[in-house]
């Protein structure tokens, strides 16, 4: 932008806004570098809680830990596990049940763009949800985790509009050429919607990465659990956490400090969304303008 | 002949039948079929399921045949000392939240807007998106490192005379550590939507405000705010149609019994006293309240919205 009319107003203002701006980075990245320092930090220093942004005596033990604990392996496994089933779910039903919504013709259209519309504005609520997932005896299941969390009114709306713009003279000539729906729709409307596509399998992946909830109340076993259940037990309900992957022992033997391995455990679950933030980044703004300027 | 035929094919015709235009669009209704279900399951299904609220729930009856007793449950409820204190907690949680998380991704995206270096704005705007994407648990994670008794935010309390505490444990510490975890996460992320609608404003509207004179904060007053009424009256609707909703996943890894007090929600209450012990009906019956409430709060807002600024979501 141009610079009018600089004045003395003006200028200070400029300087009280760069430096506002500056503390608010300073206040968003703190909880990182301070967890990542203590992390990697000599135990007798955080100890004394002299650690406070960058890392001081280095000690790398606690990330040796975290990658000899069957527990924390386990967790990862189970994540991963619920990520790539849950997100592939995601995409294929979304995917299947967008493409006739937007195809203008479909004798069912109105009824079902109706049909999802509500599950926008009405819910059952927790108790409902519960009882149904008891009912249906999927607790212990990954289908309780994964199922209830495939169908998005937000989601289908969003591919619909997407396969709506894509020009219905590419289905037409298909269909010319003999093609039937499912051919259209993988050949022609999944190739020409990968941009989309990868979009929403990194949203679906962080919010599959980041589930804790669902699981909790549904899988009753800790070996099934996620990394971020674990990952609540090491941190914050520290009483219920089970000694299984032999805490004590690493702590003693190598004069460790609780802090350091519970914030290296933090450290491993944000690694994974930080690698994927570049890309997140690039696409989630694109994303909202797709729901906002058409949803 | 045989050609006309098959451009035919995808069209209907007015004339068909209800069956043989099902016939004609098969593979497209297969393709709705799964999700169809999926929603019909696990959506409508539990939409049934509040009757439950009405209901006297029996196991050996099942869902179905389980008698009605009528509005017990809620009548249990109002007589409840717990009524007045989870609506009271949820009302408040959300009041802040309103009062200081609403106003404050505005006014940043207002601040980014006059920042000149494009390379420094971006470096901003990455650095304030992240939390966005971090779990409940770890954001909840850091308030507990940081509010144990050498953490430091007692030690920034210390600076101004305060005794150190722990702070998840006091219950007037509650309310300012959520609104302030809330502000932290959302922040960044809050402003994309009113950065997009400060990108539609056309620069030779500033332009012509500065040949009229105008300066910086005129500008901003007449030219950039107008531009962004429209969405922060949207958003404003949307959030007071969710007012009564807290983020309930944060409190519930936040708060314990002893700051039950000023911590305890709706929905906390309906997990405690529905998921943890058992009693699906009356916990049903305090999410149903909720979410009629909720309902009846959007419809208000947005014909407030309507009266005063012609903006309205529908």
């Amino acid at each position: 932008m141009k610079v009018y009319n600089e004045g003395l107003w003006s200028r200070s203002f400029d300087i009280f806004n760069y430096l506002l701006m500056i503390l608010l980075c300073i206040i968003m990245l703190y909880p990182l570098l301070n967890t990542f320092a203590v992390s990697i930090s000599d135990p007798v220093l955080v100890g004394q809680g002299k650690i406070t942004w960058y890392p001081q005596g280095f000690d790398f033990h606690s990330y040796q830990y975290i990658f000899q604990d069957k527990n924390i392996l386990n967790a990862y496994k189970n994540t991963l596990v619920f990520l790539v089933i849950g997100t592939s779910l995601q995409l294929l039903l979304t995917t299947l049940f967008a493409y006739p919504l937007a195809i203008s013709d479909f004798i069912f259209r109105k009824p079902l763009a109706v049909y999802v519309i509500i599950t926008m504005v009405f819910s059952g609520g927790l108790i409902p949800q519960f009882l149904l997932i008891r009912d249906l005896n999927m607790f212990n299941t990954i289908w309780a985790v994964v199922l209830p969390v495939a169908m998005s009114a937000f989601n289908i709306i969003i591919f619909r509009t997407f396969f709506q713009d894509i020009p219905k003279e590419l289905r037409e000539s298909a269909y010319l050429d003999g093609a039937n729906d499912f051919g259209i729709l993988f050949r022609i409307y999944i190739p020409l919607s990968k941009p989309l596509l990868a979009t929403f399998a990194l949203f679906g992946a962080v919010m599959f990465w980041n589930m804790w909830f669902e699981p909790m109340i549904f899988l009753n076993n800790n070996d099934d659990h996620p990394i971020q259940l674990l990952l609540r037990r090491m941190t914050i309900e520290t009483d219920n956490y089970t000694d299984v992957g032999g805490l004590q022992r690493f702590l003693d033997t190598y004069n460790l400090n609780p802090k350091n391995i519970r914030m290296a455990s933090i450290i491993v679950t944000i690694l994974p969304i930080l690698f994927v933030y570049p890309l997140l980044q690039k696409h989630f703004v694109s994303g909202m303008m797709i729901g906002s300027v058409k949803g | 002949m045989q050609n006309q035929q098959l451009v035919q094919k995808p069209l209907l015709r007015k004339k068909d039948s209800f069956l043989r235009k099902c016939l004609k669009q098969r593979y497209l209704i297969l393709m709705a079929l799964p999700g169809f279900l999926v929603l019909l399951v696990f959506k409508y299904f539990p939409m049934y399921g509040i009757t439950i609220a009405f209901k006297s729930y029996d196991a050996s009856l099942g869902f179905l045949r389980s008698p009605w007793i009528g509005f017990d449950h809620f009548k249990a409820f109002f007589d409840s000392p717990m009524s007045w204190r989870i609506t009271k907690n949820s009302l408040l949680l959300a009041f802040y939240s309103l009062l200081f998380g609403f106003p404050a991704p505005v006014i940043f995206a207002l601040l980014l807007n006059e920042l000149r270096h494009k390379f420094f704005k971006r470096t901003v705007q990455t650095i304030t998106y992240f939390p966005h994407f971090l779990s409940a648990v770890i954001v909840v994670g850091f308030i507990h490192e940081f509010t144990s008794i050498d953490g430091i935010i007692n030690k920034v309390l210390g600076w101004f005379g305060a005794e150190p505490r722990t702070l998840l444990y006091v219950s007037e510490a509650f309310r300012p550590l959520y609104v302030g975890m809330g502000i932290w996460q959302e922040l960044g992320y809050g402003a994309i939507i009113y950065l997009a609608a400060l990108t539609g404003v056309d620069p030779a509207q500033h332009e012509a405000a500065v040949i009229d004179g105008a300066n910086r904060w005129q500008r901003l007053r007449y030219v950039t705010w107008p531009a962004i009424i429209p969405a922060t009256s949207v958003m404003l609707i949307l959030k007071v149609g969710t007012i009564l909703s807290t983020d309930y996943q944060k409190v519930l890894l936040m708060y314990n019994p002893k700051i039950y007090e000023t911590a305890d929600v709706i929905e906390t209450y309906v997990y405690r006293v529905g998921v943890q012990g058992g009693q699906f009906e009356y916990g049903a019956a305090v999410g149903l309240m909720l979410s009629v409430i909720s309902f009846f709060l959007i419809l208000f807002a947005n014909y407030f919205s309507k009266k005063v600024s012609e903006n309205s979501l529908w």
